[in-house]
């Protein structure tokens, strides 16, 4: 996965009520339409956020604890 | 802030021969990225983006980072829309309308500073390349 296919993925959540708040709700359904690979599924579904805001905080801290995949 | 590779790079080469310390972003994840553990002065973004547009970055940023809320310029060839002229007009953020001139990027991006970082002085370096390009 790109760091673009993350962006893609936050930004929808921002413009798209019904995505964030699937997101948020049930992230694994709602991540279920990206290619995700099983791990990061598991680990990105695992987040635990009441809003878009805590969830790309979230992604950011994953991102950097899986360096250099991301840099 | 752009998806398309050679405006950063353009963008980049411009702005630091000019003196600024610049850094690029292809996406808004990495955007955020930066953001979230380094302090800039001001950020440029393009608008219209296929993943994470110039929208939806400033209504993050505005949140997570309130402090960058001023520090935005946006660049977009989007003038018909007015979707977007509100939302541009609803920002105030200062905006660069494409195509746009070198010297309508350095003097939005000075003019941005001075609200942004006052204090605020760069140290142009000498680019013949970017030079001729200018004149």
């Amino acid at each position: 996965m790109t760091t673009a296919a993350l962006s893609q993925i936050i930004g929808t959540a921002v413009i798209d009520d019904g995505f964030r708040s699937a997101l948020l709700s049930n992230p694994r359904g709602a991540l279920a339409q990206f290619n995700l690979e099983a791990k990061e599924l598991s680990d990105i579904a695992s987040f635990r956020a009441t809003t878009i805001e805590q969830f790309a905080e979230r992604l950011i801290v994953w991102m950097n604890d899986h360096e250099p995949e991301w840099s | 802030m752009d998806d398309e590779q050679d405006i950063l790079d353009i963008q980049r080469r411009v702005l630091t021969a000019a003196g600024y310390d610049v850094d690029t972003a292809r996406d808004g994840m990495m955007a955020l990225r930066k953001v979230a553990t380094q302090e800039y002065h001001l950020l440029v973004t393009n608008l219209r983006m296929p993943e994470m547009g110039g929208e939806a970055l400033y209504r993050l940023l505005c949140s997570s980072y309130p402090h960058l809320r001023h520090r935005v310029v946006f660049c977009t060839g989007d003038t018909a829309n007015q979707e977007t002229l509100r939302f541009l007009t609803a920002t105030g953020a200062p905006v660069l309308f494409k195509p746009f001139t070198i010297g309508a990027l350095l003097s939005t991006v000075s003019q941005a500073l001075e609200v942004a970082a006052p204090r605020f002085v760069p140290t142009p370096s000498v680019c013949p390349e970017i030079a001729l390009a200018t004149t």
